[in-house]
C-alpha cells in the first residue's frame, strides 16, 4: 500500500476550497461575538478612548447617549462548550435512515473504543404489525424432516450464536430472559436450524428461530399480517393484543437463512414492539448472530494483531505508521529495494 | 468559545487529512470538498471541547466520515473507470493499486484508507465509523483479500 500512501501523500484541497474554509464563519443562529470583534481593528481605539472618556467623540453609529444600539450588539456571549463525548452521538453504520422509513426511540450503547469514549446511537425501525389478529387462525403442527436429529443447547453456545455477551445485553436486550434452546442438524452434518426460547414469566416469553434455507416452521398462522421493507429486508409482521399480554411476531429471509421471533409479553405492546426492532436490527445490520457457531462453517478471519500501531499522528507530514501487512515480514526502510 | 485563529490553525492542519479521507470513501472531489466545509461548519457550530490533539482529529474525522455516509446516499455512485478518470496517478503501480481500492465498495474503502493509511487501529475504526468493530475487521479482510497483490510490496 506504499503506492497509495505516497499518491495520497500528494492529495489536497483547492485553492479555492482552502479560501473558502478559513472564510468559514459560526451559523448566525448562534453567532455571538463582542462588540469588539465585530469592529475588528477599530476594537482597541475604541475601548482606549471609552477609558480616556471620549466615549462620546465616537457616537456615530451608536445612540443618541453614545451607547451602543441594538445594531452594535454589545452583549458579549459565548457559543456553549459541550464535551464532544455528548454530541457525538450518530446512527451507527447501517442504520441508515431510508427515505420513508419510521422509526422509533432507539438506544444507545456507550464503550470505550480505543481511547475514544464512544456513544452509539441505534436507530430502531418502527414495524407495522398491521391490524389485530386472531390468535391461532391456523394452528399447524410440525415437526424435523426425518434425517434430521436435534440436541440442547448449552447457556454459552447461545450466547455465542446470538453474537457475544454483549449482543445478549446491549443490543438484544435479553439479559433479563432464562435462555435455553437446541439446535438441528442433518445426518451429514449439516445445520437445520436453531430454536431459541426466552422466558420470564408465563406471559412473558419469546421464541427465536433460525432455519438454512427456508422460513422457521411455526405452529400458529396469524390471520392477518403486513410485509415491508426495512433495511433491504422483506419482513412479515403480525400480532394479537389480549386482555392477558400482546404478541409481536416477525419473519425475514436473510442470506440464505430464515428467521422469525415471536414474543408474547405482558405491559405496554411500545416495550415489546422494541425488543422486536432491537432484533431485527442486530440481524440486519452489522454483526447478527453468529451462525458460523452452528453450522460448521470457518468464523470470520480475525484482524491481523501487527497491524495495530500507536495512534495516528495528529500533523499532516509527521512519522507514519507501521505497517504490518498479512504475511509480509517488515522490512527496514533501508533495504527495500526499489522504494 | 470559537477564535478565528482557532479555525485557521485547524483548518491548516486538518483540511488535507480530512479531505483524504472524504476522497476515499466518495471518490468525488467536489463531494470531499464539501464534506470538508461540512465538517468545520460543524465545528464552529458545536465547538467541542477536545481533551488532546488526538481527540481533536478523531472528532474532526468522525463528522467528516458522517458527512459522507449522508452524501452516499445522494450523490452518483461513479464507476470505477470514471473515479480513476478523477485520479491523476504519476506511475503505473500508484494507478494500479488505486484502481483496486477504488473498486471496493464505499465501506471497505473507508476502513482500508483509515487503517493503511491514517494508521488507526479496527477499534479506532470502530469509533470513527461507528461500525462494531466486528463488522470493521469484516470490512478489512474482504478488502485485504482482494487487494492482497498490493499489500506484498
Amino acid at each position: 500500500m506504499n503506492h497509495y500512501k505516497s499518491y495520497m501523500d500528494r492529495v489536497t484541497v483547492s485553492e479555492e476550497c482552502h479560501e473558502k474554509l478559513l472564510d468559514l464563519e459560526m451559523p448566525k443562529k448562534s453567532s455571538c461575538r463582542p462588540a469588539w470583534q465585530k469592529y475588528g481593528a477599530l476594537a482597541a481605539c475604541t475601548a482606549l478612548l471609552v477609558g480616556a472618556g471620549v466615549w462620546g467623540i465616537w457616537s456615530a453609529g451608536r445612540g443618541p447617549g453614545g451607547g451602543p444600539t441594538a445594531d452594535s450588539d454589545p452583549v458579549q456571549c459565548a457559543a456553549p462548550s459541550l464535551p464532544a463525548e455528548a454530541i457525538d452521538l450518530a446512527p451507527v453504520e447501517g442504520d441508515d435512515i431510508e427515505p420513508g422509513m419510521k422509526t422509533i426511540e432507539g438506544y444507545v450503547v456507550r464503550r470505550n473504543a480505543g481511547g475514544l469514549d464512544v456513544a452509539e446511537y441505534h436507530v430502531l425501525p418502527w414495524i407495522d404489525y398491521g391490524p389485530d389478529s386472531e390468535a391461532a387462525a391456523v394452528a399447524l403442527d410440525w415437526d424435523l424432516p426425518q434425517n434430521a436429529a436435534r440436541r440442547d443447547l448449552s447457556a454459552d453456545e447461545i450466547t455465542a450464536l446470538l453474537g457475544g455477551a454483549d449482543a445478549v445485553d446491549l443490543h438484544l436486550d435479553w439479559s433479563e430472559y432464562e435462555l435455553t434452546g437446541w439446535a438441528a442438524w442433518y445426518a451429514d452434518g449439516s445445520f437445520w436450524g436453531a430454536y431459541l426460547y426466552g422466558y420470564r414469566g408465563p406471559m412473558d416469553r419469546f421464541e427465536f428461530a433460525v432455519t438454512a434455507d427456508q422460513m422457521p416452521p411455526t405452529c400458529i398462522v396469524f390471520g392477518s399480517s403486513v410485509e415491508q421493507e426495512i433495511w433491504g429486508l422483506t419482513v412479515t409482521a403480525d400480532k394479537y393484543d389480549g386482555e392477558d399480554g400482546s404478541s409481536r411476531r416477525v419473519s425475514f429471509m436473510k442470506d440464505g437463512y430464515g428467521y422469525r421471533f415471536d414474543l408474547t409479553a405482558t405491559g405496554e405492546p411500545e416495550a415489546a414492539e422494541k425488543l422486536v426492532s432491537r432484533a431485527v436490527t442486530w440481524i440486519a445490520n452489522g454483526d447478527g448472530l453468529s451462525l458460523y457457531t452452528v453450522t460448521g462453517e470457518e468464523p470470520p478471519a480475525p484482524s491481523v494483531p501487527a497491524a495495530d500501531p500507536a495512534p495516528a499522528a495528529s500533523v499532516s507530514g509527521a512519522a507514519s505508521p507501521a505497517w504490518y501487512p498479512e504475511g509480509v515480514e517488515v522490512v527496514p526502510p533501508e533495504e527495500m529495494p526499489g522504494e | 468559545m470559537n477564535h478565528p485563529n482557532r479555525l485557521e490553525e485547524l483548518v491548516n492542519k486538518y483540511e488535507n487529512v480530512l479531505f483524504r479521507a472524504a476522497l476515499a470513501i466518495l471518490g468525488d472531489w467536489a463531494g470531499a470538498e464539501d464534506a470538508v466545509q461540512d465538517t468545520f461548519l460543524r465545528y464552529l457550530e458545536k465547538n467541542p471541547e477536545f481533551h488532546d490533539e488526538n481527540h481533536e482529529k478523531a472528532w474532526l474525522l468522525r463528522v467528516t466520515i458522517n458527512s459522507c455516509k449522508s452524501r452516499l446516499r445522494t450523490i452518483k455512485l461513479f464507476s470505477a473507470t470514471e473515479l480513476l478518470e478523477n485520479y491523476p496517478a504519476e506511475t503505473p503501480e500508484e494507478s494500479g493499486v488505486l484502481a483496486a481500492v477504488l473498486a471496493l465498495p464505499p465501506r471497505e474503502r473507508a476502513a482500508v484508507h483509515l487503517f493503511y493509511y491514517e494508521g488507526y487501529s479496527t477499534e479506532e475504526i470502530a469509533a470513527l465509523t461507528g461500525q462494531r468493530p466486528g463488522t470493521v475487521r469484516s470490512h478489512l479482510s474482504r478488502a485485504r483479500a482482494k487487494l492482497r497483490q498490493w499489500l506484498v510490496e
